[in-house]
């Protein structure tokens, strides 16, 4: 006599992996950053102190924390912007091209692939002012040399290319992949009225693939404000501080001067930012999304 | 009849041999047994199988993993049924992993570490007496002054203690290396390495090549700008002790309540030198790579840094010829001490929450006993810590060993590191990016930008201590 389990109960039981899974390793360390916002603790003393809103009176009244604030959107900004908009002029691009398609396709999304440690060292190299690959470049054109990261006014414009040359190939690969289902009858239509490629892009391309820009927008927007391998890796917050983000600096305090509590309330600082962003952004888009074909 | 008399002849000379050869090792072993059988009679070592762990974090430093791997193996033929595993720990990453493991409770039995952060966490268990007799006996003074915390304020538990031997090189802390090949080019004299502050700007500014755009191309000193800010501090600090007396320390004042008076005219003059190496003088560029890299690639003819870059060049540039001289000491119009020295600051020590105390201090002062000391100084480029090995041949080839004598004539400096509050890192943090700042930019202030960092500094130092409080 087994005991029947109905069709929907087995739903729950193989749902409970992936929901103790989130719980333990993405809900329960958001629960305890909150906790360890209003306390001082080391990481390595058994009662943290309890010190309420300390932790964010320190935080707000810190210069490297508003500097890393202004960077983070600024990189954002720049980081966002070249992904977003350079992938969808090139997966437009890929729409016309047919029969190597799939070798675009490989060689664009390639960068995606190579993890961030080797980016960033490749990177490096090529941004060294004395032999790095770019000065040659400029060198053989007989333009003058950057200091490109070692320029405090340039330093984070070249993180942020770097992060948007890894991001680039997965945001070509959903644009196209988004683009290649606009059916083909509305650009013939178009064709027969007489439309030109650039009214085509204006009043078919675009407003079709409003919903795939929405999600890569948020999706880039997220992963722009939370940065911190590529400066991690190219950087380290420097020349000075003027490639610190918020990200990079919750690492250093965190980690490096054992402020948890703190690192703990820059953490929750970021989401409140992010969650606030892409409420706007989701409600901006919102109207716009509702397509039918 | 005789050949048989000399082969029985033969058989009785090779079983005494063998016999003797026997007994020989077997005195060896005996004399390489573990302290603790020595001075410790009543431990009485389990049989039972134990598992030790230990953690490097030099293993990027060429052989030294191996060698840890080899002590590990030679341990567990003395002792079989312990097993020790050797890990290393990525340099950058140590912090994550040791609060984890603090955390977590899989802490490695015996660690090497930071002093500093030994003492912020509270890492080590004291040496047991045996152990404490062999440091007091066994050691070279200069290595026994830093193994234990003279200085702590806050810690009472380390309050004088031996916390463990220093685990990566015992050397002269920062050294001057000068290339020999460019002193020659540039007309100086490559056994004379500059002595005092006005001279070493007088051969940075000989030694310094430009390229057609005034870029500089080879620069007559490699400034670290570069990486974290405590490490460039630290760097720029062999150049503020030439006005600032080392013994006051340079962060904290004499009773940790505040910080140094950053904005004063010995730190002032100490980052407007920095600053003008940069822009006035352009005897150093900040479009070079780190220091270390840019002496490697013979970008830079002088800079200064511990005793493992001589490992590096001997590694990477066999072809550079180079020298090392002291550190430069201040004289007028640059300065007037002539102190500033400290030294090795990591520690081989035994985690205070190990399951297994006497074993594991008895492995930690096994992987530093005379053979293994004279094999790790060997491989770190150091100076050996035990007295037994002063003497050897390695010992007296180091090519420094007069700069090290000549650094331990000097006074050393306060060790802070050890401050109350474990805000070391951050505050080295705050007076590193005032530093950097004047070297980024030629229209910073120093005396500003010193003012901002002091009251910030003073700001995450009065939290502190509230904190406490509570």
């Amino acid at each position: 006599m087994g005991v029947k389990i109905s069709r929907e109960k087995w739903g729950y039981i193989f749902v409970i992996p992936g929901v103790l899974w989130y719980g333990l390793f993405m809900l329960y360390p958001m629960y305890y950053a909150i906790i360890l916002s209003a306390h001082r603790w080391m990481g390595v003393e058994t009662n943290p102190l309890f010190v309420g809103l300390d932790n964010f009176k320190e935080i707000f009244t810190d210069s490297l924390f508003y500097k890393s604030t202004v960077n983070t959107f600024y990189f954002t900004f720049i980081s966002v912007s070249l992904t977003t908009f350079t992938a969808l002029f090139i997966a437009i691009l890929l729409t016309k091209v047919i029969k190597l398609r799939a070798i675009y396709r490989t060689f664009y999304f390639l960068p995606s692939v190579a993890g961030v440690v080797a980016v960033g060292i490749i990177w490096t190299w090529c941004y060294q002012p004395t032999f790095g690959l770019f000065n040659r470049i400029l060198q053989v054109l007989h333009l003058p040399p950057s200091r490109w990261i070692m320029d405090p006014r340039l330093a984070l414009f070249c993180v942020a290319i770097t992060q948007a040359w890894m991001r680039l190939g997965f945001n070509v690969i959903v644009f196209l992949a988004g683009l290649l289902t606009i059916p083909e009858q509305f650009y013939d239509a178009a064709k027969v009225d007489g439309a030109s490629g650039f009214h085509q892009l204006i009043h078919i391309t675009l407003p079709l693939a409003r919903p795939i820009i929405t999600f890569l927008l948020i999706y880039n927007t997220i992963y722009g404000l939370t940065v911190f391998g590529e400066v991690y890796m190219l950087t380290e917050g420097g020349p000075g501080s003027a490639t610190y983000t918020v990200a990079y600096l919750m690492y250093e305090t965190a980690f490096r001067y054992s402020r948890m509590g703190k690192g703990s309330a820059m953490a929750l600082f970021l989401f409140v930012i992010i969650l606030v962003i892409t409420v706007i952004q989701m409600k901006f888009f919102e109207r716009r999304t509702q397509i039918e074909y | 009849m005789k050949g048989k008399i000399l082969i029985k002849s033969l058989m009785v000379i090779i079983i005494l041999a063998l016999s003797c050869s026997y007994v020989f090792t077997s005195v060896s072993l005996a004399r390489e047994k573990t302290p603790i059988e020595i001075y410790n009679p009543n431990f009485k070592f389990p049989t039972e199988p134990i598992t030790l762990t230990f953690w490097e974090i030099y293993g990027s430093r060429p052989g030294w993993l191996e060698w840890a791997r080899k002590v590990a193996s030679e341990y567990s033929q003395i002792h079989p049924n312990v097993k020790v595993k050797v890990r290393e720990i990525p340099l950058k990453e140590y912090p994550i992993i040791f609060q984890s493991a603090m955390q977590t409770n899989t802490m490695a039995d015996v660690f090497c570490m930071f002093r500093y952060r030994i003492h912020e966490w509270g890492l080590a268990l004291p040496a047991p007496d045996w152990a404490v007799k062999i440091f007091k006996t066994q050691y070279i003074d200069a290595a026994n002054s830093w193994q234990r915390y003279p200085e702590s304020g806050s810690r009472k538990e380390y309050q004088g203690k031996y916390l463990g031997w220093i685990s990566s090189e015992l050397d002269a802390g920062q050294m001057l290396y000068y290339n020999k090949d460019m002193f020659k080019e540039a007309g100086l004299d490559p056994n004379k390495p500059p002595k005092t502050s006005p001279e070493l700007l007088e051969y940075m500014k000989k030694l310094t090549k430009y390229g057609p755009g005034g870029n500089i191309v080879r620069g007559g000193w490699a400034i670290r700008y570069l990486g974290h800010k405590g490490g460039i501090e630290e760097k720029w600090t062999a150049f503020l002790f030439w006005w600032h007396d080392c013994r006051k320390g340079r962060i904290f004042t004499e009773d940790w309540k505040h910080i140094q008076a950053w904005d004063s005219p010995d730190f002032v003059a100490a980052v407007k030198f920095y600053q003008d190496m940069v822009w006035k003088w352009k005897v150093a560029s900040i479009e070079m790579p780190v220091p270390t890299e840019a002496f490697k690639l013979g970008l830079a003819a002088m800079t200064n840094r511990e005793s493992f870059l001589e490992g590096i060049l001997k590694r990477d540039a066999p072809w550079i010829h180079y020298g090392i001289a002291p550190i430069v000491y201040g004289a007028p119009p640059y300065g007037q001490y002539k102190e500033g020295v400290w030294t090795a600051n990591q520690l081989s020590c035994v985690w205070k929450g190990t399951k297994y105390p006497q074993i594991a201090w008895d492995f930690n002062m096994f992987l530093n006993n005379d053979k293994h000391d004279l094999e790790i100084s060997k491989i770190a480029g150091g100076i050996p810590r035990r007295k037994a090995n002063q003497d050897t041949p390695y010992a007296k080839s180091i090519k420094w060993l007069d700069v090290f004598k000549e650094a331990y004539r000097r006074p050393l400096v306060r060790a802070e590191e050890y401050d109350p509050y474990g805000l070391f890192g951050n505050l080295e943090d705050v007076l590193g990016d005032a530093v950097v700042t004047c070297l980024l930019d030629p229209n910073a202030d120093p005396k500003t930008e010193l003012k901002k960092a002091r009251a910030k500094a003073e700001e995450i130092l009065r939290s502190a201590i509230e904190a406490q409080k509570k």
